[in-house]
């Protein structure tokens, strides 16, 4: 969608929530780049919604910065141009809707930059297409499963054409199909050159990033491509997740002096191992 | 679609002919009924006027009788309004029982005042189910334009109305979830006293308004990250646009309206 790649740097980035004493986020540095699909995974409370709101400005850091495609989210005058550039779809569709229908509320990002109404069609129709909604276009919001909800909150984000997606646990509260629908279209949007920052808790989702970010009690305690940081399972248990089902089946095998060699987390690595 | 289905202040997405029409122009027609629900004297007015707009609604289709139904507050707002003009206004005695009385001019003013009422709630209710919300907002914003030169922030002032009128189903289905989760652990919403009742009610209270700031803030927040900066440069994928024979039928409703005034 864009030209040069660009990236959201957060550096020594610290965040406490008003009348908190501990930081809910404490010294957090990562360079998230545009193209890319990085997860950034940790159990509740451990920072991952306020480093998600940090990134594109909808909270400002207490110490440290974002630079979010070159632009410090701590300058107010930025924060137009970083919301263009850095969309954000959180975890809750229902209570953030404002159009009477799909295209509406498609449509209400782009209004908001005052794009002409043939522009905004083109837009519209577009991330409806990509987004795979076109058919419940006319339709209310209200009417619709969670999992179409969430669907046409990223077409929202879609129609900004923005150079960064971030997911606040878009699909936490998503059945196993849903999941699937919108991990598919990060996909489909990482394709496109859009960079994906998807905050979830889900292993098996952080499995199929290019890059994790763990975090823990508001610190860094990991980062890395996925078979790196998430094939120890002793790691993974020690950051209060649970490791993948693959991964407890290949720490089974090591026990019974089988070992895996190479990184398992999926049921797909795990045969192919059996087979080899 | 059953009066449970739908709620004042409810916006329906259904093909009529008022929710095709601008919203400036029904803005215009709501206000302009208002002042004359209250420039009429007599009950004849009244019910030439309540019998030229259900013509009117019927026309444009829309589920206007499930939400009446629906609205016991009102009914029952209605029902007050009357029983204390009925008994409370001297007047020539028409039934008298005990120290109770009902008067002819009482009975005049309960049935004029009820009606009125009731005209006001129909007119809004259908206003805000054949308008969506956002064209609402522009609708008002586009009428109140003027204002701004006086410095008064319009498109705040309109999104704020938008947004209160977005948010009138959800804490109706909010309340209703409510209710029925209080029943489930005991409270009594039907056959206890009213002390019990007010009690009960309580405790359904509070979540309510803990979950509307809670919305409002989730709310807040998604308009934020969309560039929602007030609404200053916004533009509309379907923009507003006056037809010429909404305006005539518009001129017609009012001069009509007008007319009951001065002929009856």
């Amino acid at each position: 969608m864009h030209d040069e790649p660009h990236e959201i740097a957060a550096e020594n980035l610290t965040y406490t929530y008003p009348g908190m004493s501990r930081p809910a986020l404490y010294g957090v540095s990562h360079r998230f780049r545009q193209g890319e699909f990085h997860a950034v995974l940790g159990r509740n409370g451990s920072g991952k919604s306020t480093l998600a709101l940090c990134l594109n400005g909808l909270i400002t850091p207490g110490e440290g910065r974002v630079l979010s495609c070159g632009l410090d989210t701590s300058v107010p005058t930025n924060a137009s141009e970083i919301r263009k550039q850095v969309a954000i779809v959180f975890q809750t569709p229902d209570t953030r809707m404002v159009g009477s229908t799909v295209e509406e509320e498609v449509a209400f990002g782009p209004e908001n930059l005052g794009l002409s109404p043939l522009v905004i069609r083109k837009r519209v129709d577009e991330a409806l297409e990509l987004a795979g909604i076109e058919d419940i276009a006319r339709r209310q919001p209200q009417q619709l499963s969670l999992g179409q909800k969430q669907l046409v909150a990223v077409a929202g984000a879609i129609a900004m054409e923005p150079s960064f997606l971030i997911s606040d646990e878009s699909t936490s509260m998503l059945d196993v199909r849903s999941r699937a629908g919108v991990l598919k279209l990060f996909a489909d949007l990482q394709e496109r050159g859009v960079g994906i920052v998807h905050v979830t808790h889900f292993l098996e989702e952080a499995a199929i990033a290019d890059q994790v970010v763990i975090l823990e009690s508001g610190r860094i305690a990991g980062t890395g491509p996925p078979g790196e940081l998430l094939s120890d399972p002793t790691r993974v248990r020690n950051l209060g997740l649970d490791p993948l089902p693959a991964t407890m089946v290949a720490e089974e095998l090591a026990a019974l002096g089988h070992h895996t060699g190479g990184y398992i987390l999926t049921a797909e690595e795990l045969l192919l191992w059996s087979r080899a | 679609m059953t009066g449970n289905d739908i709620a004042i202040g409810q916006y329906l997405a259904v093909e009529t002919p008022l929710n095709r029409m601008d919203p400036r122009l029904k803005l215009v027609m709501v206000v302009a009924c208002v002042v004359m629900v209250f420039l009429y004297g007599t009950g004849w007015e009244l019910l030439s006027f309540s019998v030229l707009l259900l013509v009117v609604l019927a026309a444009t289709r829309l589920p206007l009788l499930p939400v009446l139904r629906s609205l016991e507050t009102v009914w029952v707002i209605v029902l007050i309004t009357f029983l204390l003009q009925a008994f409370l206004t001297p007047g020539e005695v028409m039934w008298h029982w005990g120290f109770l009385s009902v008067t002819d001019t009482g009975l005049s003013n309960g049935i004029t005042l009820s009606a009125r009422v009731l005209l006001l709630v129909l007119l809004l209710t259908a206003l805000t189910m054949s308008t969506a919300p956002l064209d609402l907002a522009d609708g008002l914003q586009s009428l109140l334009r003027p204002l701004a030169y006086l410095k008064v922030p319009v498109s705040r002032v309109t999104t704020v109305v938008s947004i209160t009128l977005m948010f009138i189903p959800g804490i109706l289905e909010q309340s209703r979830k409510l209710v029925k989760a209080q029943m489930a652990r005991g409270a009594d919403f039907e056959s206890a006293n009213i002390f019990r009742r007010v009690k009960d009610i309580v405790p359904v209270l509070v979540p309510i308004f803990v979950k509307v700031f809670h919305d409002a803030d989730d709310l807040a927040l998604a308009m934020d990250a969309r560039v929602y900066d007030g609404g200053k440069n916004r533009t509309r994928l379907h923009p507003l646009k006056i037809g010429v024979l909404e305006t005539i039928l518009t001129v017609l409703f009012i001069s009509t309206a007008i007319t009951i005034k001065f002929v009856l």
